[in-house]
């Protein structure tokens, strides 16, 4: 597997390296949760976003709590809720706005993380 | 006065009658390649071309597909969705390499802001054709969504390299595949159900509808080759004829010794527009005013009838009343009186009497009625004999107007393929062709030039085929080009010379520049502007040897009117003309008294 995933230590300090991540000028695709979908999501985004030049990372907070005060600082336009366990994942665009959200009532297929990464790029 | 007052009258009619012609999504667009390689676009209202350009048709496949299934009640994609999704495909296809190459930069470059401008620029070139993309997927579509995440499914399965830019890709592909199979499943069906299509063309020139030929399209042989020349020197036959005359008016007007009447010449000038533009109007007139008169004499007819059936119906009426109730006093008799017993006797034939007249009354009423019905009937009938006269009158006028502002229509309904057009399956069709006006041999500007394109089920007759698209257009010299024209003029050197009078006609020739408007047909047809030299023979100094005059000078309205400014070569001396050509120097007469 390409070496583009970050995992956020648990506790508070995920919080952190989310907001050091933040600064890296890159797409940013981020799994909230530890549960099958989340898996499922990292495991695609990795291999989507995996090239040696790919400006993008996926980030896995497997501790979603520990992120969300991070998460709701950032400019989020189009309103995505993020917050609580609604989310599987979220995207952040280059300039660190929210751009995309999975919910729970959806799967992260392929087609579905292309979207995401389309709206990341889009912004 | 009364010319103007028409000249607005049929403007306004003119709207009424120029309606452009209804075409759905247009499968046929039309592009002028002109002498100078100059392309235009030609406009459907109004469409006019330079009549030694070359025509070439474009046709839109996928809005002749889309229309021959709606015609076949399948409906496909919409065309307009099609032609999105392949803009956006190509798009994307164009921006991936872009997307890869400015990442790489940015990997090695330095990373400020003019870099990341760059990486941003890179991503929306390839974020919003995919967003587009896959917010228009129509679900005749709704595949690509499963085949893009098995490929991608396999491809992470296999330990593929993959990146941002494959996943980018990948896309691409698989929509742009599944777009192409989407394409040949419904050209199939079209083909499974035997739609044919024939795309024709024709020329009206000569007064004859001639068809044209139309590369794949067509097996006919192309037509002679006829340029028209954008400079022209030499005078035609016909203007050499004219010249004579012009010679001949000229000596005519110069030995009659008088000078000009302009107020001759405008009442001649207004009795000929008159008579062009008045006849029509003045017919139309009658016809309405005899319409009203038929209305008003129809309603007091009518009138009349209608009371007259409604007293008879009353007069019926009353008699059978009367009678009814002198059987009946008759009857009350026998309680006075009942020796009178035996009057029950009468009571059947009385019976019967009474029965007959409520029959009659009935059948009376009935009768009244066919009556009434039958005048409302002729009424109608007269009233739409008279509409039709107005109709035609209306046309006429249409018709005047439209020789002078507009070009004229082919009915392109009743334009039919020959046995050369050839019955193309779809996926035959080809996607543009071209016709070279010179090809079409023999032509004048006014001149129309159709085309048409059908399609229906091979085993129906032709003849009922759908109409597809069609588009016509009018010839024109729209290029700028040289040509002489012959005139007479009036030549006055203001009191300066030998001559009695102020003004001396000269026959003139004239070598003008004129040019062509793509927007208007008054411009082409009626104001025709050119400007350039002439050349008037004259004899300023009464010694009957002529004078060669130079000038310059405008002429319009089809050259009928002219001015300018001269030079006597021979006796040096300057002077200003009007002129006038042939046509309407002999409407107004020649000028003189």
């Amino acid at each position: 597997m390409p070496d583009n995933l970050i995992t956020l230590a648990s506790g508070p300090a995920g919080g952190d390296e989310l907001a050091t991540a933040l600064q890296r000028n890159v797409i940013l695709m981020v799994a909230l949760g530890e549960g099958q979908r989340e898996q499922d999501f990292v495991t695609r985004a990795q291999f989507m976003v995996g090239g040696d030049a790919d400006p993008a990372l996926v980030v896995w907070a497997k501790e979603p709590v520990h992120v969300q005060a991070t998460l709701a600082g950032l400019p989020n336009p189009h309103g995505h809720d993020v917050a609580g366990a609604a989310a599987v994942a979220c995207a952040i665009s280059i300039q660190g706005e929210i751009v995309d959200v999975i919910g729970q009532n959806e799967d992260p297929t392929f087609f579905r993380l292309l979207k995401m990464l389309a709206k990341a790029a889009s912004q | 006065m009364r010319v103007w007052a028409l000249t607005a009258g049929l403007m306004a009619l003119a709207c009424g009658c120029s309606a452009p012609s209804a075409v759905e999504d247009s499968i046929l667009s039309f592009e002028e390649e002109t002498l100078d390689s100059a392309r235009v676009l030609v406009k459907t209202d109004p469409a006019f071309v330079d009549i030694n350009s070359t025509i070439r048709v474009l046709v839109d496949k996928e809005a002749l597909r889309a229309r021959l299934l709606e015609e076949g009640g399948s409906p496909g994609v919409d065309p307009d969705i099609l032609a999105s999704l392949d803009r956006n495909l190509e798009a994307l296809a164009a921006a991936v390499p872009r997307m890869q190459v400015a990442f790489d930069t940015w990997q090695r470059g330095s990373r400020d802001e003019q870099a990341k401008t760059a990486l941003l620029e890179a991503l929306e070139q390839v974020g919003d054709p995919t967003l587009a993309i896959m917010n228009t997927l129509p679900r005749e579509l709704s595949s690509v969504e499963r085949r893009y995440n098995d490929k991608l499914e396999r491809a992470m399965i296999n330990r593929e390299p993959w990146g941002a830019a494959a996943s980018f890709s990948a896309f691409q592909e698989v929509a742009s595949e599944a777009v192409d199979e989407l394409r040949a499943k419904e050209v199939r069906r079209l083909q499974e159900q035997g739609i044919v299509v024939r795309f024709g063309a024709w020329s009206s020139a000569g007064g004859r509808l001639t068809p044209l030929h139309l590369a794949g399209f067509d097996e006919l042989d192309p037509g002679e080759f006829v340029e028209y020349e954008r400079v022209v020197v030499a005078l035609s036959d016909d203007q050499r004829g004219q010249w004579e005359s012009l010679v001949a008016k000229a000596e005519s007007i110069n030995q009659s010794g008088t000078d000009l009447d302009f107020g001759s010449m405008s009442d001649n000038l207004v009795d000929y527009l008159d008579e062009l533009l008045g006849g029509p109007l003045e017919s139309l007139d009658e016809e309405v005013g005899a319409a009203r008169a038929e209305t008003e004499t129809l309603a007091d007819t009518v009138k009349e009838n209608v009371h007259a059936s409604l007293a008879r119906i009353q007069a019926r009426g009353d008699l059978l009343k009367l009678i009814a109730k002198q059987k009946v006093a008759k009857y009350r008799a026998i309680g006075d009186n009942p020796a009178s017993l035996f009057l029950l006797a009468d009571l059947r034939d009385d019976a019967r009497e009474l029965l007959k007249e409520a029959q009659g009354f009935a059948r009376a009423v009935l009768a009244e009625k066919a009556t009434l019905e039958l005048n409302l009937t002729d009424a109608a009938a007269r009233l739409e004999q008279r509409a039709k006269g107005i109709e035609a009158g209306l046309l006429a006028l249409g018709q005047v107007y439209r020789s002078l502002t507009s070009a004229a229509s082919l009915n392109l309904a009743t334009l039919q393929f020959g046995e050369e057009v050839l019955a193309l399956d779809i996926a035959d069709v080809p996607e543009d062709t071209r016709l070279d006006l010179r090809y079409t041999g023999t032509r004048k500007p006014g001149d129309q030039v159709a085309f048409v394109m059908r399609g229906g089920p091979k085993g129906v007759d032709a003849k009922q085929h759908e109409t597809l698209d069609s588009r016509e257009f009018t010839l024109f010299r729209i290029l700028g080009n040289i040509s002489p024209t012959v005139s007479l003029a009036f030549a006055n050197p203001g009191g300066t010379t030998a001559l009695k009078t102020d003004f001396q006609a000269a026959p003139t020739y004239n070598l003008l520049y004129r040019w062509g408007d793509r927007d208007s047909a008054f411009f082409n047809r009626f104001f025709t502007p050119g400007v350039g030299l002439s050349f008037s023979a004259l004899d300023f100094d009464g010694d009957d040897n002529l004078e060669l005059g130079v000038g310059a000078t405008a002429a319009f309205f089809q050259d009928w009117v002219q001015v300018g400014y001269g030079y006597n070569v021979g006796t040096d001396d300057e002077y200003w003309f009007f002129g006038f050509s042939l046509p309407l120097l002999k409407a107004a007469g020649g000028g003189t008294q």
